[in-house]
């Protein structure tokens, strides 16, 4: 009699404490997904914030970083002395491999017709050194652009990158708005 | 026996992890320095030989505006600046004699003998000395851009970089001529304009000097549209123009010599009328701002000017004026 | 219809006037003249992945804990629970790469908790809530096999010892301290320390630093002979599902009906999660555990204080870990006019950003703030835990038969085939499953 007792209290108490959590669990969650309507669930890179650091190469969780270089065509002067192609300060200004700001060849130069150039990044040899993006910015229109590229990104929980950025760069950004160029589709 | 070893190896581990994840946690490790990153270190470029400095800072006018894109200076060295939906005059001691609002932001402002001159986006509008707008000239190419604009006489040259010529209007608004397409008869090569650099001046011989950024050369014209002669090239020597598009800005002296901003490496320097290389003015230790890093449009200089008196004006990029008069 | 009209031509005049003055704002780039007739090519993105596969996930993940559950509860079958296991370890472990799950989701909805502005993915939510309402009801059946790395250790438990009680205990204390520093960090917005120490994720990507991969081996060695070390001693999540599974409506029993105290069951558990049967003999002391159970009790808050204290002494170094707070300090200590070669990257970056310092202080000042209170709270629970702790174990429950512990018990099912009742045993003493018995 005692014991069936104390089983029948404990149950309501079991009882009680379900109810309990479930009900709490039940608000939390209709609060949380409330909000994650907006589902700000990619990360991306702001190029305005983007100090070309290197990080974007080694610190992403990847072999191959998920972050890559992007060519923004609309911006770019078709320069012969492109400077995102050439390093700054060499003696001789001609196209031999250690002139070249690239350290994995990945950007391509093509002659249209004089005194034009265009250039493209081969993606697959492309590491995310922002080497290119640095002298394109500081010496040219800035055309060259860090981006992590979605399709590559494995859209970790935290990004390991974003960790580490001097400039907080990286956010989560909607996936209406995946790629965040600067000077692309009107944006200054 | 051996179950205790066991259990206490295993224990031992684990408690080993749990000292490792604390370790990283909790030790920071040494900040990543210009030092030991990567990629050229642009302070060396921008370093030059002080040797070579022919002008001294004579003095800074702090305007306490914004948003200032353009400056130019009259006979009688009175400061002119134009920004954002404002222009302002200011005296050769600095202070503010007098400004008028305008509807959208300046790119650049030039003086005639009776008219401020001001553009705006594709078109330029002109204003009577008091502030009063005279007349908004119509727009050669409605999607242009007027990044520099020179008076010589009744006419009015306009640089527009999008459409990358020179437009030569009369007085009265009328187009007159179009310069600039690439022509054998002419002589030009055609203006190469990667970004929203293309400035223009009018030299002591009544000859229309403009900057080709793209092919790092200064081109001289006659006001009919004929190149006559070019200097410039493309090195990273004292001598030459840097990058893709410089020198983005140019200024003649009284005496015929070429004051050049070039960006990137942000330096002012002096060439004389055959392009030879005379002194460098200043560099980017002489202006507020750190240029390390791309965050945004970041040239050190907006625009500059000269004076009748030889001295260089200088428009920086926290709308500031800085001064600077040859050395003596 | 005139008016209609004019309407219409106002507002299309209205919307060109606006596009021009919009025009004028933008920076453009004046495209070069190409003669021959070149065309610039556009831009190359790539396309964001479907989100198709986050659902998929969700589906996957209810899918499992219903048949798991049903596995456990119903089936009782530790064969199919181990080829369940398998399948989570490959899907959600080295196809979906074990990011996201559970684990790490309690970052997630601490973070939203206490910053309003974050958003949380949908997946991080299911992932967090799914398992707990299964384990509300039916116990840790989320442990058993569904959790990647669950699995992976459990594949790895070939060589169990038992651990004395109070080496458990101890080491039980782990789980709570990871936790309160998972749900401080997280919610002070600073990192998310259990997916940044997650053990077995190098092992899924086949990739990652040297440290992950051996904290990995560690623990998969450890985990050789105390059998799923990251589960019992590590877990943060595993602290609130064991709370949780004290209360659920149904448990996974050893017998499926009534224990006959064998004690065949007695070694079947590798994680030392079965309750042996309390005599009777030891209601004697009653008097001296009421003592003994009044004391702790009281101990308790002064425990609390104690080790709150303790933590909220350290509430700085704990800062130390923010992005923000430690850049502040930088820029404290780096004075404008060192060489500019030997200046860290982020301090350069922050002053010529053009942002004052004084809002950054302020913003820091406030994060160091939370950091104490959150401090005071951690420790505060961790003396609750050892208070509690100390209080459960005296208190006296009769038991006669042998039970999985409820908060401890994996769900693994390991124990349900030790168990002879409902089952044949044939010649060779070997315990045979009768095929139909209910």
């Amino acid at each position: 009699m005692d014991n069936s007792r104390k089983i029948k209290r404990r149950e309501f108490i079991n009882k009680g404490v379900r109810l309990g959590i479930g009900v709490g669990l039940g608000a939390l969650a209709i609060d949380l997904s409330t909000r994650s309507a907006e589902g700000k669930t990619i990360w991306q890179i702001d190029p305005s914030k983007c100090v070309q650091c290197d990080k974007c190469s080694t610190d992403c969780v990847l072999d191959t970083s998920a972050v890559k270089c992007i060519h923004v065509t609309d911006m770019c002067g078709y320069c012969d002395l492109c400077s995102g192609y050439l390093r700054t300060g060499t003696k001789n200004l001609n196209t031999a491999a250690e002139n070249r700001q690239c350290p994995t060849g990945a950007i391509v130069r093509k002659f249209v017709e004089e005194p034009f150039f265009e250039y493209t990044i081969v993606e697959e040899l492309c590491n995310g050194c922002a080497k290119c993006v640095k002298s394109c910015g500081a010496f040219g229109n800035g055309s060259l652009q860090l981006q992590i590229q979605q399709n590559l990104c494995v859209n970790c929980n935290q990004c390991s990158i974003a960790r580490v950025c001097p400039g907080q760069a990286i956010s989560r950004v909607d996936r209406s708005t995946p790629y965040l160029l600067k000077g692309f589709g009107g944006k200054s | 026996m051996k179950q205790k070893v066991i259990i206490v190896f295993a224990v031992s581990l684990l408690l080993f992890t749990v000292y490792l994840i604390a370790r990283d946690l909790f030790r920071h490790p040494a900040s990543v320095t210009q030092a030991n990153c990567c990629g050229d270190d642009y302070t060396e470029l921008k370093k030059f030989d002080t040797t070579l400095v022919g002008y001294s800072k004579a003095g800074i006018i702090e305007t306490s505006l914004k948003g200032l894109t353009g400056i130019a200076v009259d006979q009688n060295n009175e400061i002119y600046v134009c920004g954002n939906k404002i222009v302002a005059v200011f005296d050769s001691a600095g202070v503010l004699d007098r400004s008028f609002v305008i509807d959208t932001t300046a790119s650049c402002i030039a003086l005639g003998e009776k008219w401020i001159y001001v553009g705006m986006g594709p078109a330029v509008s002109r204003f009577d000395m008091a502030g009063k707008k005279e007349e908004s000239w119509d727009p050669y190419n409605s999607e242009g851009y007027i990044t520099s604009i020179a008076v010589n006489g009744p006419y009015v040259y306009l640089a527009d970089a999008v459409s990358k010529r020179i437009l030569k209007y009369s007085g009265d608004g009328h187009l007159e001529k179009v310069i600039g397409e690439k022509d054998s008869t002419t002589g030009s090569p055609g203006f190469i304009i990667p970004s929203m650099y293309f400035d223009i001046a009018f030299g002591a011989f009544n000859d229309l000097w403009a900057v080709n950024p793209g092919r790092l050369q200064v081109e001289n014209y006659t006001t009919s549209g004929y190149m006559q002669s070019e200097w410039g090239k493309a090195s990273f020597e004292d001598g030459g123009f840097t990058g893709c598009c410089n020198p983005a800005h140019i200024a003649l002296l009284p005496d015929g010599k070429f004051v050049t901003y070039e960006k990137g490496l942000d330096k002012i320097k002096v060439f004389d009328p055959t392009g030879e290389f005379v002194c460098m003015v200043a560099g980017a230790g002489s202006f507020k701002g750190n240029t390390d890093f791309q965050l945004g449009n970041n040239n050190l200089v907006k625009d500059i000017a000269t004076g009748n008196d030889g001295r260089i004006y200088v428009l920086d990029a926290y709308n500031q004026i800085v001064i600077f008069k040859m050395k003596d | 219809m005139k008016h209609k009209a004019q309407l219409i031509m106002l507002i299309v005049v209205i919307s060109l006037i606006t596009y021009n003055v919009l025009a004028q704002q933008i920076q453009r780039f004046p495209k070069p003249e190409f003669e021959s007739g070149y065309q610039t090519p556009l831009t190359q993105v790539s396309k964001i992945q479907p989100v198709f596969f986050e659902y998929l996930d969700m589906f996957v993940l209810v899918g499992c804990m219903a048949l798991m559950t049903w596995l456990v509860l119903k089936k009782r079958s530790r064969k199919a629970v181990f080829w369940l296991t398998v399948f989570s370890l490959l899907y959600f472990g080295f196809y979906r790469e074990g990011c996201i799950c559970p684990v790490g989701s309690v970052q997630n909805i601490s973070m939203a908790i206490f910053n309003p502005g974050y958003v949380v993915p949908l997946t991080a939510i299911v992932f967090f809530i799914v398992p707990i309402i299964f384990t509300l009801f039916f116990g840790r059946t989320f442990c058993a096999g569904v959790c990647p790395l669950g699995a992976i250790q459990d594949l790895f438990a070939v060589r169990p010892v038992s651990l004395k009680p109070w080496i458990r205990y101890v080491l039980g204390l782990i789980p709570v301290i990871y936790l309160g520093l998972a749900v401080l960090f997280s919610a002070t917005g600073t990192d998310f320390i259990v997916c940044r120490y997650d053990p077995f994720i190098s092992f899924f990507r086949i990739n990652g630093s040297s440290l992950m991969f051996f904290l990995g081996a560690a623990l998969l060695l450890t985990g050789i002979f105390i059998a799923r070390p990251y589960c019992r001693f590590f877990c943060p999540y595993g602290v609130i599902l064991n709370f949780i599974s004290r209360f659920s409506r149904k448990h996974v029993s050893i017998t499926p009906s009534t224990c006959i105290n064998c004690k065949l069951c007695e070694n079947a558990c590798p994680y030392d999660a079965i309750d042996k049967p309390e005599g009777l003999s030891v209601k004697n002391d009653n008097r001296e555990l009421v003592k003994k159970l009044i004391i702790y009790c009281l101990i308790t808050p002064a425990l609390v204080v104690v080790t709150g204290w303790t933590a909220s002494k350290y509430h700085e170094d704990f800062a130390e870990v923010n992005f923000k707070v430690r850049l502040a300090h930088e820029l404290t200590t780096t004075g404008t006019d060192a060489n500019p070669a030997d200046i860290p990257t982020e301090v350069t970056t922050f002053r010529s950003s053009g942002q004052p310092l004084e809002a950054l202080r302020k913003e820091v000042d406030k994060i160091i703030h939370r950091f104490n209170i959150g401090s005071w709270i951690v420790g505060g629970f961790l003396g609750l835990i050892i208070g509690l702790t100390l209080a459960r174990l005296t208190i006296y429950r009769y038991k006669d038969d042998y039970q999985p512990n409820r908060g401890n018990c994996l769900s693994c099912a390991r124990c349900v085939d030790y168990c002879p009742v409902g089952k044949e045993i044939n010649n060779e003493m070997q315990i045979v499953e009768l095929k139909k018995y209910d």
